[in-house]
Parts: C-alpha cells; structure tokens; sequence
C-alpha cells in the first residue's frame, strides 16, 4: 500500500483536532500515529483503496484543510464551554438548576400516572432506587 | 485681512471592537460558502469573505450580515442568556414530553409479503401470533400508567386489521381509560388496505383513527416489491385510497381530522423513479409523500444484495425527488415531502416535531415503546424488529410483570440514552447539523457497533446529506418560499373543499 | 505422468506494532481488539511510552488490512 509520511507541530495542532480531523476521513484512510518528541507528531496515512501516491498527497491536503477546520472548533469549544453548559443546564432543568438530577426526577417524567394524577389527596412521590453503575 | 487658515481638528473615531461570537458549529457547503449553526436553533449560510471576518472575530455591526447573524444568536451580547435556554428547550421539547408514543402489534399476520418487511411478518393463517384480548388490556393498562398526558397509539403489525377483535376492543378500552384518567388519545394504524371492508373503513372515521398506508410508486413497482396473493397490492391500495377519500368529506363535518398518509419505501428499483413516484401520488390527490430509505432489519438484511443501496445512491434519490416537488409547487401544485418537513420545523421554526430519531437523545423507552403481540415491552419498533431476528437485546419486560418504572430504570435503556446523546458522540458533538439531527442506536448496533464511526455510516451520511440539500435549497428565496410553506397545518385544505 | 503440486501453505505472517500511549489509551487498543477477534488473534503489552499489539491473522484478509483496520479502531475508541 502507498503511504504517505509527514510530521505535525503540537504547538500548532492540538492533540484534539489531530483526533477529530482523522476521526472524519476513516472512510477514506488509514491513519498511524506516533510521538516523534514532545511537539512533534508522526502522521502515516494509507488510503483504504490503494490509491496511487498523487490521489493519496490529494487526500492527505484534504486532512490538512480538515485539521484547520477541527482546530478552529476546537478552540470554539474550549472558548464557549462554561456559558453553553450553563445554558443547556438552564433548559433542561429550569428553576432546580442546583440541585436536581435525573435521581430527583424533577419532571417526574419516571413517575406512573395514577400515583401523579389519580384521586388520592397528595400525589406520593416515587422514590427512585440509585441507580447501579 | 486674510483669515488664517486653520487645520480642521483631527476627528475622534471611537473603535468599536467586533462583537465575540458565542458558540458555533460550521459545515463547508461547496462553492466557498460555510453554513453555521449554533444550539439553539440559529444558523445562516457565509459565503468566504463573510465567514473568514465571523471566524476571526472581525464582522462587525456596520457589516451586511450582522443583523441576521445577531438575531440568530450568534453574538455572546445580543444572543440574550434566558432567550437562548428558552429556544433550546423548544427545540428538544419532546425529550421532557416523557413516553408518549405506544406502538401496539396486534399481529405479526399478514396478507402481504414484502420485500423489505421489517416485520418478518408470518403467514396469515398463523392465528397464534395474534394479540389476544387480555394482552390487550394489560398493555393498555401500561400504557395509561406512563407519564405522558397526551398519547399517541399506534396500532401497527403485520396487518392490524386482521386482529379485528383486538382492534375494536383496544380502541374502546383507551377512550374509556382515556376519560377516566383525563389523559388526550390519538389513534394511529398502518395498514397495507388490503383487508379492509366499508365496516372497517367507517370504524376508523367514527373513532378518529389517523390511517398510514404503502404505496411504493406506479403499479409494476408497488406489486413487484409488496406481493399480495389474491392479486395487485396495488389495486388494493389505490381503490382503498379512493374510497376513504370519497367518504371522508362527510366525516370531517363530524370532526375527523386526518387525511390518509403514505409512504414509499424506497428500494434499489426505485432509485430511478423519483418522479414517477410523485406523479402516482399526485393521481391520486396524496399531497403528502414520506420516501422512507430502507431500514437493515426483518427481509431487507436477507434481500440486501438485490434491493439495497448506499447513502450516496439514496441522496440521489432524494435530491431528484426534493428538486421535482420544488418545482411543482412553483407551479402552484401542493405537495411536501414528510422528511422535509419535519426537519424543517425544527429549521425555520425552532419547534421539535417530536421524532423519536430526530432528537438530541433518541426516543427509545423515554418517548416510545412497542408492545409485541404476546405482550412483550421493547425500547421501540426497531427493538422490536431485532427480536423477530433472533436478538433479544431491546427487550424490557413482559406487560404482565414489568413496571413503567423498571422499564426507565433498566440498563438498556439508559444504554440508548448514552449512545444516542448527541452531546457526548464523537462526530455528532461538533456536527453544524446536531440541532437539528438524530441517531438511531438501534441501526448502529446492527450495523456493528452502538458506537459507530461516522465517517463509516451510511445512516450519518444519509441524515447529513439530507440536511445539507435541505440547507442548500434554503439559501435560494424562491425554494425557501416553498419549503417554508410547507410547515403551514392547512397548507393543503383546499384540496378537500367541502 | 504429471506431478502432484503440493498446497500452498498460508501464510499467517505476524505483525507487532507499537502504539504510543499519549495517542492510543490502553482500554480503547483492548475493545479494538476484542472488535476484531474474528479476523486475528492479538497480544497487547508493554510498558513505558509504547503499547505494543501482536496480530497474528486468522486467513481470509490480509495482514496488512487487518492492521490498519485495528489501529483505526484504536484511534476511534481513543477518542
């Protein structure tokens, strides 16, 4: 199989892009990797239809364009992370933000109908068994 | 006297830095343009200047696209904290709707042998795969002590309507439990028509019962891939289409609100039949068309070689067929496409249409169940489907002895939950389409893992490609008209005109 | 009178390869394995920087292929 060899700066490219850029062309490639030294990472890529080696340099500036792409959400991510988990936190449990959990049962989504709604005075609620892991 | 001149005083130009974009995800869509999206709903279509200024945190508020940008909440100031939870709880609303889908098997007969059965439906002889009565009242009983105030039954099979028993039985027994517990019913029934009789026909008008049927395309396709002993499939369908078509007028002045739906399943034959299939519903007054791509289980995993296809050969297909009925409505015929559609409401209008795999975390066990004819609880139809072939994995207990409770307490359940949180899915994560997109985890365990990798699945890149001809027509304002009128309910009433 | 050819015998070549650790986790170079215990037998060891995977094929598909499939996999469990 042709194979196509090139090194990558970790001061450049996270280890997380690196990761989500290949993670996008397993379809189309082999990848190998290796830690030449600390800021240095070996990329070896195969194509997964034998492709010759002009077809195979194309592919490989197709995963140097990509690792662009992952290392700009990358750093969206990393930039945003606090105010997107605050506000998906704020949706999906609303006013008991602090405390609740799916434990809780906030919504009492895991509560039966007639113990919720029936003709009893106070609804009882279930309490839930934690969870074995 | 000269004046002197003086120098006009330098001018104080305030800089006003760009605005910091918040959270995003984008998409290359080809010919340079980036789509960007974000997860509450917000997205937009940059060519290359316009996204390389957004991306470096250069677009500022005199630029063209700042305003649309803005109002989509892509800037931290102008998004607004609580109106972006708000929006992202509306467009996952069915996640916190709890279990409100029940699909009842009332058999696994059937009159019918199709190519593609997803069912492995028996013969229809076989009396022994039939839900008995008292099955049907203990599902029943599940079903109501489930949290969900508005329930959606889905009587499906084999063919439904040769448990007649069962049928007339379980629609009675839910209205009645229905009024009890003040809980809202709505009755769904797939049905291939083929058994039909007018007796049946006016039960369904009476007891506000939606009808789903097959129809596959023009008739050598639809018979070649549904094989019906007594003759043509159909003929069967199309005749029972015109018939509750012809009644139906006289029902809606009762208050019956459904029109008959369809859909095709689409085959490797029907690959080059877009068109044909869209004209075969128009001669039949169908506005609606649902081209389903085929599911891996019951017959198709044995038919593959001969009707199966790739994501790139389906999207082909779909562009074909999108393409055609944009252009017919252009030219004032109505008719949507039902994929579209749905993911279109949650597009243009932020609202979830609550599909159970087209959510943030699918809805097997937490938004639908299935219930096997002898009374066996799965996370959902296509668990269902898996234990007809022989893998029992999507099982949750047995209507007799199981609870609501266990059944949202099992470790399957909470399996699927994982494998299908999009949040937390390599791939999925940092998709520009996840607010808008779903998984199946059901199709990724048997294609070979619950966590596949995208790159390698068909079912990713059908729903991407999908999404990406979707966004493609929606930067183009005369396909956009189009399309956004399809999210309108009477949008197609004048065809019924009383 | 014409000779016999004897069968060929298959070759079920072994391949080591050495999987740093800071890329590949231990746990996800394992699940690959178990993953692809159909086309290969492999042994996982080692110690220090580098993961150390011996595959030995079972026939039907090539070594080579049955590698890079491997390692793929690791990656994408790694992840």
């Amino acid at each position: 199989m042709n194979k196509s060899v090139f090194n990558l700066n970790l001061d450049t490219y996270s280890l997380e892009s690196v990761y989500q850029a290949a993670y996008s062309m397993l379809d189309k490639l082999y990848f190998y990797f290796d830690k030449r030294n600390a800021k240095t990472l070996m990329v070896e890529i195969k194509s997964k239809e034998n492709l010759p080696m002009p077809a195979l340099e194309k592919l490989k500036g197709e995963f140097l364009n990509e690792l662009l792409n992952s290392e700009l959400r990358v750093s969206v991510a990393k930039r945003t992370r606090k105010v997107r988990e605050a506000l998906i936190a704020q949706a999906l449990i609303g006013a008991s933000a602090d405390k609740a959990d799916y434990i809780e049962d906030p919504l009492g989504i895991a509560l039966p109908w007639e113990e919720k709604y029936g003709d009893k005075e106070k609804p009882q609620k279930d309490k839930l068994k934690k969870a074995k892991h | 006297m000269k004046t002197k001149k003086t120098k006009p005083a330098a001018a104080v130009t305030e800089v006003v830095p760009a605005p910091e974009t918040g959270a995003y995800y984008f998409e290359p869509m080809g010919l340079g343009r980036m789509l960007v999206t974000n997860d509450w709903g917000g997205w937009a279509v940059l060519d290359k200047n316009e996204f390389t200024a957004f991306s470096s945190g250069k677009l500022d508020c005199g630029h063209p696209k700042y305003a649309e940008l803005s109002e989509s909440g892509f800037f931290v100031e102008s998004a607004g904290f609580a109106s972006c939870a708000e929006k992202f709880a509306n467009l996952h609303s069915s996640v916190f709707a709890g279990t409100t889908l029940h699909i009842m098997i009332l058999t696994i007969r059937c009159n019918q042998k199709c190519v593609y059965c997803h069912a492995s439906a028996k013969g229809e002889e076989d009396k022994r795969f039939d839900m008995d009565v008292e099955t049907a009242r203990k599902t029943l009983d599940f079903i109501f002590a489930s949290a969900g105030k508005n329930l959606v039954i889905e009587f499906q099979g084999g063919e439904p309507f040769l448990n007649w028993e069962t049928l007339l039985f379980s629609v009675k027994y839910a209205q009645d439990k229905a009024a009890k517990l003040k809980k809202s019913v709505d009755f769904k029934l797939v049905s291939n028509l083929s058994s039909l009789d007018e007796e049946k026909l006016h039960f369904i008008f009476r007891n506000n019962i939606g009808v789903a049927t097959s129809l596959d395309g023009p008739a050598k396709l639809h018979d070649a891939q549904r094989v019906y002993s007594r003759g043509s499939s159909h003929a069967q369908v199309v005749s029972w289409i015109k018939k509750f078509n012809k009644a139906r007028p006289r029902y809606l002045k009762k208050g019956y609100i459904y029109r008959i739906t369809a859909l095709a399943t689409v085959t490797r034959q029907a690959l080059g039949s877009a068109r044909a299939l869209v004209d075969e519903y128009l001669r039949l007054g169908l506005r609606e068309i649902y081209a389903r791509p085929l599911n891996p289980f019951g017959f198709t995993a044995a038919n593959w070689q001969r009707i199966g296809y790739g994501a790139a050969e389906y999207l082909a297909f779909y562009r074909e067929l999108l393409e055609y009925l944009i252009t017919l409505n252009l030219k004032g015929v109505k008719i949507r496409e039902k994929t579209a559609q749905t993911l279109l409401t949650k597009i243009l209008s932020g609202s979830d249409p609550a599909h159970m795999d087209c959510r943030m975390i699918c809805g097997a066990a937490i938004g639908q169940l299935a219930y096997n004819y002898n009374g066996d609880i799965y996370t959902c139809d296509e668990g269902r489907m898996l234990s007809v072939m022989g893998d029992e994995s999507f099982r949750l207990g047995n209507v007799a002895d199981t609870s609501y409770t266990q059944v949202l307490e099992s470790p399957v359940t909470k399996t699927l939950c994982v494998s299908s949180c999009l949040e937390s899915l390599p791939g999925c994560s940092d998709c520009a389409f996840k607010p808008f997109c779903g998984v199946c985890p059901i199709n990724s365990y048997f294609s070979g893992s619950l966590f596949p990798q995208k790159a390698n699945d068909q079912r990713c890149m059908m729903n991407k490609g999908i999404l990406k001809i979707i966004f493609e027509k929606l930067s183009r304002p005369e396909d956009r008209k189009v399309l956004a009128s399809w999210l309108n309910e009477g949008w197609y009433k004048d065809v019924f005109k009383k | 009178m014409a000779t016999k050819k004897s069968p060929k015998k298959t070759s079920l070549k072994k391949l080591s390869i050495k999987l740093h650790r800071e890329i590949y986790k231990e746990a996800a170079v394992k699940e690959a394995a178990r993953e692809y215990s159909a086309l290969a037998d492999f042994s996982i060891s080692g110690s220090g920087a580098y993961i150390t995977a011996v595959i030995t094929p079972k026939g039907g598909v090539p070594a080579e292929r049955v590698e890079a499939e491997f390692v793929n996999m690791a990656l994408c469990n790694s992840i």
